[in-house]
């Protein structure tokens, strides 16, 4: 699945956007993220999936385009 | 309206905000316009001076959350006529603008509401996140 990276944790990825392998809940979906990129877990952020936020009980196909988004800071 | 049209390269100009009232020129039923013009501030942040914010959005999700907003808005207030929002992607500096709201109504206190809470709206919902650029080259992404 394509994973984006928007705000902070873009800079703490060092990218904006990234591929994996993955099927299972949103919840654990953040602690592979947590694994992954050092300072991810830290920070707070919604997950949407194919651009609509998700609960972390939500199932996730493998298929889907997810969005890291932290707290929105527009205006 | 493509998701895009409602992300502005760079800085809203003047010029493009005047264009925007203008278009409502045969809108003659319409009594009000109430506009909000969001600008980037010289603060200081721990002895260092903004110089300009560099925002970045998620495109995709943009047209979809606007979409959300007018429906809240137009649900709430029955004399509203139309609602434009623009905000602005990449780099906006100091005293440049940021966010242009124009809701436009048939008198005027639907219009000031609405466009006050279309802002609210907009900071709560829109995703949308700003990069602070300070004078001395260093930068701080805000709100986590």
């Amino acid at each position: 699945m394509k994973v984006l990276f928007f705000g902070v944790l873009s800079e703490l990825a060092a990218k904006s956007a990234d591929e994996f392998d993955f099927a299972g809940t949103v919840q654990e979906f953040r602690k592979m993220m947590s694994d992954q990129y050092s300072g991810f877990s830290d920070q707070k952020y919604q997950i949407a999936a194919n651009q609509k936020v998700v609960q972390d009980d939500h199932v996730l196909e493998g298929n889907e385009e997810l969005a890291l988004l932290p707290p929105f800071t527009g205006g | 309206m493509t998701n895009k049209s409602h992300l502005t390269d760079g800085p809203i100009s003047s010029e493009f905000i005047a264009a925007e009232i203008d278009k409502h020129n045969t809108k003659t039923q319409l009594g009000a316009h109430a506009l909000f013009i969001g600008t980037v501030r010289a603060d200081e942040v721990n002895g260092k001076t903004v110089s300009g914010i560099e925002y970045s959005a998620y495109d995709e999700m943009i047209s979809a959350t606007v979409q959300e907003i007018k429906d809240i808005l137009f649900s709430k207030y029955d004399d509203l006529s139309c609602m434009h929002i623009y905000h602005a992607k990449g780099m906006v500096k100091v005293g440049e603008h940021s966010l242009l709201v124009m809701v436009s109504s048939g008198h005027r206190k639907q219009a000031f509401a609405a466009s006050e809470e279309c802002v609210e709206l907009i900071k709560e919902k829109l995703p949308v996140w700003k990069k602070e650029a300070y004078a001395d080259g260093s930068h701080k992404w805000l709100g986590h």
